[in-house]
């Protein structure tokens, strides 16, 4: 029996708040970075595909595994992030097995806040946030981006019709869930001034 | 009561009546009405007085071009100056008042400014409060600062808060007048995606203030139709009450949204958003503004634009007088006689300057041609005009159109120079539009409804061409083209009086003609020298008209006088709106290490490391004193053991086959024979040679290394050395990805620091001396089985160690440690206790690496390795960087201990003057020393590593300090480093 144990915590706290018609939730993931090495993309997709039924996602695009609890997004040229969803702390060394060198595994899991937004307004949210053109038809189901939320770096994307994951630096997030709380008051605030 | 001067019809909601009060007296209006148009509606006429001298002004506009109808509105707080009553919406309970007087609007103190108007005139100030001298500072300046300015300002914090965002679109249409919605119609129609954007609370433009048809239909009647459209499109996006104020770069518009202005309270919502809109193209439909004529006293209350009197008449149902005068040089002025008739109001007479227009449409009404109005008369309000043909009329409202300009300050942005039309005696937008900008309808100067109607339908369906859409077929409501011709008139011969031209800053004809006899030629510097256009109104009714003066007044014609410069914002934007989300904790982000919470509950003082708190010390009961604290911290960890929360250094994760060459690459040492399981200290050179950061690197494995930065600099080694591996390696196998959030990282210290890992590394993980030498790293598991690298690496001197877990068990992992070390007498240390024991060792930070600094100067010329190349090598060999006699990193201590150094201070030899030629170096960091009992510091000196022991000052002029010290090694304690391999 060790003498001390301890205790796991999130960035968040499992923060999770309805506000107007949006939600926002702090989401859990086990995250690892995979880099392709120089001139093994193919062999890293043939090795995705066998461990995890992924491929590598083109620019600026996602992955979705069968059953919906790996999402590969594309970071970089020669880099992309698993989100995965039910693995413990070790899955980069799990995946590292699984893909045997086919790519660089790094965790990632406690570098990342992630916050999922979603509902029927988390578009007029969103464009309080970010730059990015994030229209129903200009940022499909899938899209990925690198963006500056205020002045935190933040990858976006969208996991459904209404629904958005944000990840920003874990050390920030407290800062980074107030800027979207905000943002999402200040939609609900006003279409509260229109509606009533 | 329904104020004496409202009238039937218009847009306005007689259902809905709204209270409100004017310096202190108690009105109704209804919704739908402007504070300007409700106080026209109970006869209020004199609203304000003028900047310089005071004078008596009334309403004289219906839109955001208004000069006079300056008031303070809402109170406390919220109170803000300037506000234009023209574009105020009226609600329930508004509270304005008038500014600018001393006593009260009627019997204002200040009006005696105007007797003495023939020493206030342009410039008057270049030329006055100079003599006495002593009197500048006693007397002129405090006078000065108590008249000048327009409105007060509350003096409170801002209650508001505002809000940012982004918005993208196909195109962008600016106005919402005909042309604007009907180039919104055409494009929208063909699933263009567009955002519609104008400046009203009801969009429509001039169809609401004119009594025109449409398609068989009123103009406003159909406009509200085209918005009900409109608003029925999902690709098409309205909105009101949004100025776009100006155009930037790339296709970049600035917005401002007013969310809350027309409410009583806003309701927690942010008072206004300001919005940059991404367009590829834009219609700019900003119509056009009316501009007056310049006659003598022009500017009394009851003097308005003629389009405005429609405005006002039409739209609003309030009537600005009951005995209607109109003045006007174009075709258009007859329009407000004709709508003045049609609400059976008196007209007193149409004056029009031209000779050569058609014989009179309103037999019953006076009218005189080739005339023009040379005075008015009535000091508080119009009574009576006087023509130049000197006949009296009396009235109460004198509606003057001098013509119309068209809006296009947008189209001139980006550097663009608008064209001058005779025939409209106007400028229009000129032929270097901002990239992606089509101009349709008055701004364009296409004068007229029907053309209007066309242009804007040309423009969408164009837009809806480029982006390959289906335009559908011109599809153009009937309309017709009203009459619209002019002859230019900007003053009028055989006035009588002064004349204004710019009534917000009081600028008057024979300023003009002044700034032109005193020698001033270009249109820039009128405007500076008269401020013509410098006041809150821009010049919207002024710029054209004043230059067209200077033109005459210097015998060029228009177009060679030109135009000023076009800047944004179109209109007054509050800072609040530009500063958005930026106040207060929204200034920046705050980035919080795993053990914050835990070192505030602690009582921890903090600092600000970048974006970073850390803490600086941990105040024990009864310590007041912040060295107490950092000494007991400091002595702590050199006779026992301390913890650091260590996590805000850089990690940086480096994986590939060529990961090794790469950190040779970007290293002055050798990193590529480093055996797995080892740490090794680096330096860091820029290009010309220059240190720029140090820290150490562990090999994990054969192709896997993690790397440690200053806090600092993390991510600027991060940027450079993404640099080096895609544009200076690229043939490299390598990748790099920043960990320095995901690890929990704690620096344990002291000689019982093993001892206490001890208790907290697994069994069967060997941290003995033998087994994990200094230099030592890896990966292991503690407290049962939770992974964790451990690395052995010293700061401070002592026997250290840095342990590593996932940063979600951090504030689980420093309270472990703390209790872990209870025996030993631990105690967690802050940032100060940090920098005292690194300057007892002599380490380089910050202070030292100055962006001057060459690793020479550190005595780490070594380390620079001549068998292999680094970024930085070929530039730090230079001449000049390697010469005798360059500064060298020592120690310094005082001669008399009980004396404190200062970081700073320069070195100066016993004897010499404290000049720059006699300076051979300075201190960079100090501090007061425990283990030693007395302050040292280091610094750069001259050939320092051959003068030990060598007497010299450190001489500190802002601190007036001149101390004897000793040159000593910069390694106070342990200088060989026994501590470090226990």
């Amino acid at each position: 029996m060790p003498e001390y144990t301890l205790t796991a915590q999130s960035p968040l706290n499992g923060a999770e708040e309805t506000i107007g018609d949006v939600k926002i939730a702090e989401q859990r993931f086990e995250i690892v970075s995979i880099a392709v090495p120089q001139g093994g993309g193919d062999r890293l997709s043939a090795a995705l595909d066998r461990a995890f039924g992924l491929r590598l996602p083109v620019a600026g695009g996602s992955v979705r595994s069968a059953d919906g609890s790996l999402n590969l997004l594309w970071t970089a040229p020669d880099q992309c992030l698993l989100l995965a969803g039910d693995r413990s702390i070790d899955f980069d060394r799990e995946a590292e097995a699984a893909l045997d060198g086919a790519g660089y595994v790094t965790l990632q899991s406690d570098n990342w806040a992630v916050i999922a937004l979603s509902g029927g307004d988390c578009r007029r949210v969103l464009e309080r946030l970010t730059m990015i053109d994030t229209g129903a038809e200009q940022f499909p189901v899938g899209s990925v981006a690198r963006s500056l939320m205020r002045h935190l770096g933040v990858i976006l994307t969208r996991t459904g019709d209404d629904s958005y994951l944000l990840l920003s630096a874990a050390s920030s997030a407290l800062s980074f869930w107030e800027d979207v709380r905000h943002a999402a008051q200040a939609v609900a605030a006003l279409k509260a001034l229109t509606s009533g | 009561m329904t104020g004496t001067n409202r009238i039937p019809g218009g847009l306005i909601d007689r259902d809905k009546p709204l209270g409100f009060t004017f310096n202190g007296r108690a009105f109704q209006g209804f919704a739908g009405d402007t504070l300007a148009s409700a106080l026209i509606a109970n006869g209020q006429r004199l609203i304000g007085r003028s900047f310089k001298y005071h004078r008596p002004r009334g309403i004289f506009t219906a839109g955001p071009e208004e000069p006079n109808a300056l008031v303070e509105l809402r109170t406390g707080a919220s109170q803000e100056p300037n506000t234009r009553a023209t574009t105020t919406e009226l609600f329930e309970g508004l509270n304005a008042r008038s500014q600018n007087h001393r006593g009260s609007l009627k019997y204002d103190i200040m009006a005696v400014n105007d007797l003495f108007a023939r020493f206030l005139s342009a410039g008057f100030y270049y030329k006055t409060f100079m003599w006495p001298k002593s009197f500048w500072e006693r007397v002129y300046e405090p006078i000065i600062r108590a008249s000048a300015g327009l409105g007060r300002l509350s003096m409170q914090a801002d209650p508001d808060h505002y809000d940012k965002g982004f918005l993208h679109c196909d195109v962008l249409i600016i106005g919402a007048g005909p042309a604007g919605l009907q180039a919104a119609l055409s494009a929208g129609r063909a699933g263009v995606r567009v955002i519609l954007a104008d400046e009203d609370f009801r969009m429509g433009g001039r169809l609401n203030a004119e009594r025109c048809e449409v398609a068989g239909t009123g103009g406003a009647t159909w406009a509200a139709a085209a918005v009900a459209e409109l608003e029925s499109m999902g690709n098409v996006r309205l909105m009101t009450r949004t100025t776009v104020y100006g155009v930037f770069d790339h296709g970049i518009y600035g917005a401002l949204e007013r969310n809350t202005d027309h409410l009583p309270d806003a309701a927690g919502a942010p008072r206004q958003t300001l919005w940059r809109i991404y367009a590829g193209r834009s219609v700019l439909a900003t119509g056009a503004t009316e501009r007056s004529v310049a006659f003598g006293n022009n500017d009394r209350p009851g003097v308005m634009l003629a389009g405005a009197v429609r405005a006002y008449v039409n739209r609003y149902g309030a009537t600005p007088g009951r005995r209607v005068a109109v003045f006007t040089n174009n075709d258009d002025g007859w329009r407000t006689a004709r709508d003045l008739r049609a609400h059976g109001i008196e007209i007193a007479a149409v004056i029009d300057s031209r000779t050569d227009t058609a014989p009179n449409p309103f037999p019953e009404v006076k009218t005189l041609f080739g005339e023009a109005v040379a005075e008015t008369c009535g000091r508080g309000g119009l009574r009576e005009i006087i023509t130049t043909g000197g006949k009296r009329i009396s009235a109460d409202c004198l509606a003057v159109s001098g013509g119309w300009t068209p809006n296009l300050h947008l189209t001139c942005h980006l550097g663009g120079k608008p064209v001058w039309r005779d025939d409209l005696a106007a400028f229009v937008p000129g032929n270097a539009l901002p990239p992606g900008m089509r101009v349709a309808g008055a701004a364009a100067g296409q004068m007229t409804l029907a053309r209007c109607l066309q242009e804007g339908d040309a423009a969408g369906r164009a837009v809806a061409e480029d982006l390959g859409r289906a335009a559908p077929a011109a599809n153009v409501p009937k309309a017709t083209d009203e009459p619209a011709g002019i002859t230019a008139l900007w003053q009028v011969k055989g006035a009588r009086g002064r004349c204004w031209v710019d009534l917000q800053n009081d600028v008057t004809t024979k300023d003009i003609t002044l700034s032109h006899r005193e020698g001033f030629r270009s249109v820039e510097h009128l405007k500076r020298y008269t401020t013509l256009g410098m006041a809150t109104d821009q010049g919207k009714t002024s710029n054209l008209p004043g230059l067209a003066l200077m033109a005459e007044a210097s015998g060029k014609t228009i177009p060679e006088t030109g135009t000023t410069t076009f800047r944004p914002p179109y209109v007054p934007v509050a800072i609040g709106a530009f500063g958005a989300g930026a106040k207060g904790a929204g200034f920046k982000p705050v980035r919080l290490t795993p053990s914050h919470e835990w070192a505030r509950d602690r009582g921890a003082v903090f600092t600000e490391a970048g974006q970073w708190l850390r803490a600086q010390w941990y105040p024990q009961p009864g310590e007041t004193d912040w060295r107490t604290s950092a000494n007991r911290e400091a002595q702590t960890t050199r006779n026992a053991v301390g913890i650091c929360d260590v996590t805000t250094l850089g990690k940086i994760d480096i994986k590939g086959r060529d990961a090794a060459a790469f950190l040779n690459l970007v290293y002055t040492n050798g990193f590529a024979k480093l055996p797995v399981g080892k740490v090794r200290y680096g330096l860091m050179l820029r290009e010309d040679g220059i240190v720029y950061d140090d820290g150490t690197t562990s090999r994990l494995g054969e192709n896997h290394f993690v790397m440690t930065t200053t806090t600092a600099n993390a991510g600027l080694v991060y940027q450079r050395l993404e640099f080096a591996r895609q544009c200076l390696a690229a043939h490299l196998d390598v990748h790099l990805i920043s960990v320095t959030d995901g690890w929990a990282q704690f620096a344990v210290a002291g000689p019982e620091s093993r001892a206490l890992l001890q208790k907290i590394v697994d069994a069967g993980h060997d941290i003995s001396n033998a087994a994990f030498p200094y230099m030592a790293c890896g990966e292991m598991t503690v407290c049962g089985g939770i992974r964790a690298r451990l690395f052995r690496i010293s700061f401070s001197g002592e026997l250290a160690y840095e342990i590593a877990v996932p940063a979600r068990y951090g504030d689980s992992m420093i309270r472990a440690l703390i209790a872990a070390g209870e025996p030993f007498g631990v105690a967690p240390y802050g940032t100060e206790a940090l920098g005292i024991m690194r300057i007892e060792k002599g380490h380089p930070v910050a202070a030292e690496l100055t962006g001057q600094t060459t690793a020479r100067m550190l005595g780490m010329a070594r380390m620079v390795s001549d068998k292999k190349d680094c970024i930085g090598n070929v530039l730090s060999r230079r001449p000049e960087m390697t010469a005798p006699g360059q500064p060298r990193l020592m120690g310094f201590r005082p001669v008399d201990r009980a004396q404190m150094l200062t970081a700073g201070a320069h070195f100066i030899a016993r004897g010499a003057e404290a000049v720059t030629e006699n300076d051979q170096g300075w201190m960079t960091s100090v501090a007061w020393s425990p283990a030693l009992g007395h302050s040292v510091g280091l610094g750069f000196i001259a050939r320092g590593e051959d003068r030990i022991g060598e007497v010299v000052r450190a001489w500190d002029g802002l601190r007036k300090t001149d101390i004897e010290v000793e040159i000593v090694s910069a390694h106070f304690v342990d200088p060989e480093g026994e501590r470090l391999r226990a």
